[in-house]
């Protein structure tokens, strides 16, 4: 649930699931860009990127060794 | 058991579970019984061994990791509020390649609270740049 404070100053509570719907009202009332269409679609691209990496990850094998050795010693596990 | 030196994220797990590059390293930290990771990263590594259709199954996995010693850290209601921060870090650095998702932005809040590295193979983190949290790439 959220709070959504009306133009009349009423505080109203309603269902988490119209808080994207109030906010693209509200910006259209200001007559600002809606921009949570943007942020969906980011935060929507960053997960599906992020398992994309887990499951094709991007390895540089040059380093690979180095990164690891420098790693363990850096934890005191050597 | 012992203060933990290190939380893995579901990278690193993943490399054990498929023997990637880097996985001797992650066995290593695992070996020591001081290795920890989140719940959400934890599922996170699940559901790619699924994907990839590992050979045993998510309740087998779980206790595999258990018999090394992982220690599995809850996300707690602090972690939440470190995580919306780390979130909207992550937001302002969009014109870098910095692209996480919720999960990782939950471990690196973990990370801060329990005063550890952490420890990915995921590049891109690296390209973050937060305060109170040190980022350590295994490979």
């Amino acid at each position: 649930m959220v709070a959504v404070v009306e133009d009349d100053g009423r505080i109203v509570i309603s269902a988490a699931d119209r808080l994207m719907d109030q906010l693209r009202e509200a910006c259209d009332r200001m007559g600002q860009r809606d921009a949570t269409a943007d942020l969906q679609q980011w935060r929507g691209e960053s997960e599906a990127d992020r398992l994309d990496r887990l499951e094709h990850p991007d390895i540089d094998p040059k380093g690979a060794a180095r990164r690891g050795r420098e790693l363990l010693s850096e934890l005191g596990l050597e | 058991m012992s203060d933990p030196v290190a939380l893995l994220d579901a990278s690193a797990l993943v490399a054990v579970l498929f023997q990637e590059t880097g996985h001797d390293v992650v066995e290593t930290i695992l070996d020591s019984g001081r290795a920890a990771t989140t719940s959400i990263a934890l599922a996170e590594a699940l559901n790619v061994a699924r994907r990839k259709t590992h050979e045993l199954d998510a309740s087998t996995l779980r206790t595999v990791f258990a018999m090394k010693g992982l220690r599995v850290e809850p996300v707690i209601e602090a972690d939440a509020i470190a995580t919306a921060v780390v979130l909207a870090i992550a937001d302002q650095q969009r014109t870098t390649r910095a692209s996480i998702s919720l999960a990782d932005a939950t471990c690196l809040a973990v990370a801060r609270r329990l005063d550890v590295p952490v420890v990915t193979g995921d590049r891109q983190w690296t390209d973050l740049s937060l305060d109170d949290v040190t980022i350590r790439l295994f490979r």
